[in-house]
């Protein structure tokens, strides 16, 4: 089609859709969407189509049928894992740690009620606070349950993050 | 298959099922053959040339990667836009390219061999920048039906099923926003012009 003719073509088409005539501009604007030249991909569009489609199938290089047969046990153990990390460790580690919180913070309020009262500065105080907390922060039992929970913290993370981005996937 | 031209006169079905027998020139021609169309819908959708490409790569690797889920009873061509419109649409619920003007996508683009003078080039791009441009005005539900019709030739059961709503609703979709493009490129001066 030449350009005088996709001009008269347009005319048609919107002449047509003014008159109502429907099937006659629908076949007019079809000619019309046709005859325009719309945006070509770039030139190397096929060939990082067809590397990116390359890493995809190397990241599942292990067929799917190995996949399934390997989630359900997969699945089972970490789940297992995860029970007896939270029952036998977790519990009993915040427990520990939450009346050593207790037990501390009281220790600490009643210290500072006495240093206070024998007349301590509150640089002073505030520097034996600071060390009382650092010795309690840095004490194994406390840093084994705060890395603990951030590792519990991190893989329900990621266990979140894959079952989502699967959801996503069967949907689509 | 050895050579390219082979894999060219081979049906889409076919196509699929050589490409699942491992043979990579099947994958290839699969690209070749409708690299333009989906980026054609996306250059729609998204509005935005570097997006659109984008998002073609990765719709190509989402159709290849669940090619075994495609049924051969149904056209290639609607499925494979499926997959992409899902991933356009979700691609604009990430980035909001709505944001983007919307003169953005009116770049100059290359254009056919066979028209000869200066003028006529300038007629023609004019006439599809004018297009171009009342089409993104348009509702996106509109844009892509228009599109997938009237470009891809689908029919509207087949629309129906790439945007996933009613066959029903794909014909008023593309009823009201054909009316709607006349309209834009009415108050835009076009009708009338020779």
């Amino acid at each position: 089609m030449t350009d005088p003719e996709s001009s008269r073509t347009l005319n048609r088409w919107l002449a047509d859709e003014q008159a109502g005539r429907d099937s006659e501009a629908e076949a007019e604007f079809e000619r019309l969407l046709r005859a325009i030249p719309w945006p070509a991909p770039a030139a190397d569009l096929e060939h990082r189509i067809w590397r990116a489609t390359r890493v995809a199938r190397l990241g599942r290089s292990l067929p799917p049928r190995l996949w399934r047969a390997a989630a359900f046990p997969a699945t089972l153990a970490a789940a297992a894992l995860a029970l007896y990390l939270v029952a036998d460790v977790l519990i009993p580690l915040v427990a520990r740690g939450l009346v050593r919180v207790v037990n501390e913070s009281v220790h600490g309020f009643v210290w500072v009620l006495l240093a206070l009262g024998q007349g301590l500065d509150t640089w002073s105080i505030l520097v034996a606070v600071g060390r009382a907390m650092a010795a309690v922060l840095t004490s194994p039992s406390v840093m084994t349950t705060l890395l603990a929970l951030e590792l519990a913290g991190a893989l329900a993370f990621y266990a979140l993050q894959r079952v989502l981005a699967r959801e996503k996937e069967i949907s689509q | 298959m050895t050579t390219s031209t082979t894999a060219a006169d081979l049906a889409d079905g076919e196509l699929v099922r050589q490409a699942l027998a491992g043979v990579q020139q099947a994958y290839r021609e699969i690209v070749r053959r409708y690299q333009q169309p989906v980026f054609s819908l996306m250059m729609h959708m998204v509005r935005e040339r570097t997006v659109a490409e984008d998002v073609t790569q990765e719709a190509f690797v989402k159709a290849f990667a669940a090619l075994r889920s495609y049924d051969s009873t149904r056209k290639f061509s609607s499925w494979l836009f499926k997959i992409a419109h899902n991933h356009a649409i979700d691609q604009l619920r990430r980035t909001r390219p709505d944001l983007v003007s919307l003169e953005a996508s009116a770049e100059a683009e290359a254009w056919p061999a066979d028209i000869a003078s200066p003028e006529e080039i300038a007629e023609r791009q004019e006439l599809a920048d004018a297009m171009r441009t009342a089409l993104n005005r348009l509702r996106l539900e509109y844009r892509e039906a228009l599109i997938l019709r009237y470009q891809e030739g689908l029919s509207q059961q087949e629309i129906a099923d790439v945007m996933g709503i009613t066959e029903g609703t794909a014909k008023t979709y593309l009823h009201r926003g054909r009316k709607a493009l006349a309209a834009e490129m009415t108050a835009r001066g076009w009708g009338g012009r020779v």
